[in-house]
């Protein structure tokens, strides 16, 4: 359940914003500068608001009045970010496995998990190189499972499908949402693409400007 | 290849060779003082050998006590914003501006026993005495490495990009797991460069340390200050520890190769 | 009635400048002789190059230009009448002799080098410049040997007593004229005439000098009745 109303601030942008989001998928539709990826990145806790208030599963974690703010690494969010962000200096593997060894996991028992979800994303075959050796189209795969492997309370993904190749899109908006259907939480998809939306998601809100 | 920005005009070219010859003169001079017969000798000789054993141990003592009060200080100066920052940040290039002999004086008026701010107070409630000690060496050599340490990790700090450690933090990790797991690894290459450079510069200082620790051998004279003793008394033990101080230098430069100009580039 | 215009006589006086390499311990008194020098010898400037005896020694063998050595010892002369670069005996200007330096209140209760025990660090000269050989002969003179480990060796005699009146070593052996001069920051111990040696300090012209007649001419003022008196005020005994 993610539930956000008040003004999304990121340097000189601000914007009012209400979104209700329960156990479903929504999209959030249009080009970018319109603030998408600050909902985004506010949600996850990477910028607080100005004002409002914004609640995870019932939880308030982001109240400027009160005042209340939960950190980001306390709000357990999967989150794929546009330019994927792993980690130069370790393997695919290693980045995968990441969020589960967060979480308390030891090492090896992360890496078992993290080399079969990756090779449900077909991307097991790169698992020793190192993330900057990786082609965009598996970089963004291993950024996804990342995002979904931690068994995180809500699911947070920006434009998650642009590197990967027309032909391969289908099969992996199918594991993503499978995934999503089988963690049952609240998910959000920002995307300029209008079919990847309606692919993935079961209700598109549309924000342009 | 950028065929515009590499054309070398002829005078660039000369002015780059006298430059090169400005430099390497001395050394090679030094080279042929250097009596290759006796060098094992002299280097083994209970003075240099003092000097050499003293100079490893503090520098590399010193290098890590710059390290822990320089790490916190870049931290500050790159990501926080305070009040005196611009006063916090002279003071950290302060030693790398004074003489170091002035940078000596200054040490003994905080931890001189005598009148030392401070070391008055040290010597009566825990009777510790910085000078004439090999932890008064240590003190001066930090001192004078720790604006090299600083330098180079606040570029580190600041050249790393955020999105690494906020994705690190969306995927749970706190702050001390942050800064091991995630800024560290990046940070490596400016801490290396950053730490062998301290450590050059610990290694090869005279006055503060001579001025605050003394000239005791086999104590506080390190190989920089036998160097100078003996070039009056003994200079051919003097060349024999030029050069080889000479040596470990090219080797720091050599090992840090084009990593302190701050990139990793070629 | 017009005036005629006067033209005053422009006579360019050149000045020559000669160099002068003194012992430290020299470097109060030598700048007042030189000061006092240029005002009796207008067309002469004198240059000062202040540092241990023994390091001049050095200097002068690699070829440093100077005209005037003067030497806390005779021994350095003696090297570079070795090494030819200088032509004859010096002539002895000055005799000195060591006094024994403390922290003024003298808080460890040093009565005399016997007593330097007590001391947990003390300062002396290289062992190889004059002021060093002095106090080694001085200390077996009573013999008392102190441990290396105990001992700072100062580059050149004034650092050496600095080490006692702006750091923390609790007893120097200097020469006594250094002892008057940081009278207010040290107290100074007498070393009876029986232990203490006699520094006698020698002077004369380089090999080389470009300007023998002016140096020359400072060697004689430094010997006069005028040179020895100013010697005499800063502590220096006659030779």
């Amino acid at each position: 359940m993610i539930s956000l109303h008040g003004t999304v601030e990121a340097g000189s942008f601000s914007r009012e914003f209400s979104i209700d989001v329960g156990n479903e998928v929504v999209g959030m539709f249009g080009a970018n500068g319109s603030g998408k990826t600050s909902v985004l990145r506010t949600i996850a806790g990477l910028c607080p608001l100005g004002n409002g208030e914004l609640k995870l599963n019932g939880e308030v974690v982001d109240a400027p009045a009160k005042p209340v703010f939960v950190l980001p690494e306390m709000r357990h969010i999967g989150m794929v970010f546009q330019d994927h962000s792993l980690f130069p200096f370790m393997t695919a593997l290693d980045n995968a496995a990441f969020p589960l060894q967060m979480r308390g996991m030891k090492r090896t028992a992360a890496q078992k998990l993290a080399k079969e979800m990756l090779e449900q994303f077909g991307v097991a075959n790169v698992g020793q190189q190192m993330a900057t050796a990786l082609s965009g189209g598996q970089s963004q795969r291993v950024a996804i499972v990342r995002a979904l492997i931690g068994s995180p309370k809500a699911v947070l993904l920006d434009e998650p499908l642009s590197a990967i190749d027309e032909e391969s899109r289908e099969g992996v908006r199918n594991h993503i949402r499978e995934h999503l259907i089988r963690l049952g939480v609240s998910a959000i998809v920002v995307s300029h693409d209008r079919t990847e939306l309606d692919h993935l998601c079961t209700r598109i809100e549309n924000y342009t400007r | 290849m950028n065929h515009v920005s590499s054309r070398t005009p002829r005078f660039v070219r000369i002015g780059a060779l006298v430059g090169v010859a400005f430099l390497a003169l001395p050394i090679v001079g030094l080279l042929k003082r250097v009596a290759w017969s006796t060098l094992w000798t002299q280097l083994t000789d209970v003075a240099t050998r003092d000097a050499l054993r003293i100079s490893l141990y503090a520098s590399i003592c010193a290098t890590v006590l710059a390290l822990v009060l320089g790490l916190p200080l870049a931290w500050c100066l790159a990501r926080m914003q305070f009040k005196g920052r611009r006063f916090v940040r002279a003071l950290v290039l302060l030693p790398m501006v004074i003489p170091p002999v002035v940078g000596g004086v200054a040490l003994l008026g905080a931890y001189g026993k005598s009148n030392g701010l401070l070391g008055g107070l040290l010597n009566s409630l825990f009777g510790i005495q910085l000078t004439y000690s090999l932890w008064g060496v240590i003190v001066a050599e930090a001192f004078v490495a720790l604006p090299f340490l600083v330098l180079s990790l606040e570029g580190g700090l600041r050249s790393i990009d955020a999105k690494y450690e906020e994705s690190a933090a969306v995927m749970g990790a706190t702050d001390l797991t942050r800064f091991t797991r995630v800024t560290l690894p990046l940070l490596k290459p400016s801490l290396v460069a950053g730490l062998m450079l301290a450590w050059a510069r610990a290694l090869g200082e005279f006055g503060a340390t001579i001025t605050f620790a003394g000239n005791i051998q086999g104590r506080t004279q390190t190989a920089p200050l036998a160097v100078y003793t003996m070039l009056e008394s003994n200079p051919e033990g003097a060349y024999a520890l030029s050069f080889l101080l000479v040596a470990v230098s090219v080797g720091v430069l050599v090992g840090l190769r084009d990593r302190w100009l701050g990139g990793g580039s070629q | 009635m017009v005036a005629a215009p006067v033209h005053a006589e422009h006579v360019e006086v050149k000045k020559i400048t000669i160099t002068v390499s003194a012992a430290a311990s020299l470097s109060k008194v030598y700048t007042e002789l030189g000061k006092q020098f240029e005002k009796a010898n207008p067309s002469i400037k004198v240059r000062f190059n202040f540092a241990s005896s023994s390091s001049l020694v050095s200097q002068i063998q690699s070829g440093a230009p100077t005209d005037v050595f003067a030497a806390a010892d005779l021994t350095s002369f003696n090297k570079l009448l070795a090494t030819g670069n200088v032509a004859k005996q010096p002539k002895v200007f000055a005799r000195n002799s060591m006094q024994l330096v403390v922290k003024p209140g003298n808080p460890l209760r040093i009565s005399s080098v016997a007593d330097l025990q007590k001391a947990s660090v003390i300062s002396l000269c290289a062992k190889t410049a004059p002021c060093g050989v002095y106090s080694a002969t001085v200390l077996s003179g009573y013999g008392v040997a102190i441990p290396e480990s105990k001992i700072t060796r100062g580059i050149d005699a004034a650092s050496t007593l600095n080490a006692v009146s702006a750091g923390d070593a609790d007893a120097a052996i200097v020469y006594a004229t250094d002892a008057l001069l940081a009278k207010k920051q040290v107290a100074a111990i007498p070393i009876p005439v029986g232990k203490n040696v006699k520094a006698m300090y020698g002077i004369g012209v380089v090999r080389g000098s470009k300007n023998s007649k002016q140096a020359d001419a400072f060697i004689l003022f430094v010997l006069s009745p005028a040179g020895q008196k100013v010697l005499n005020t800063f502590g220096f005994l006659a030779p």
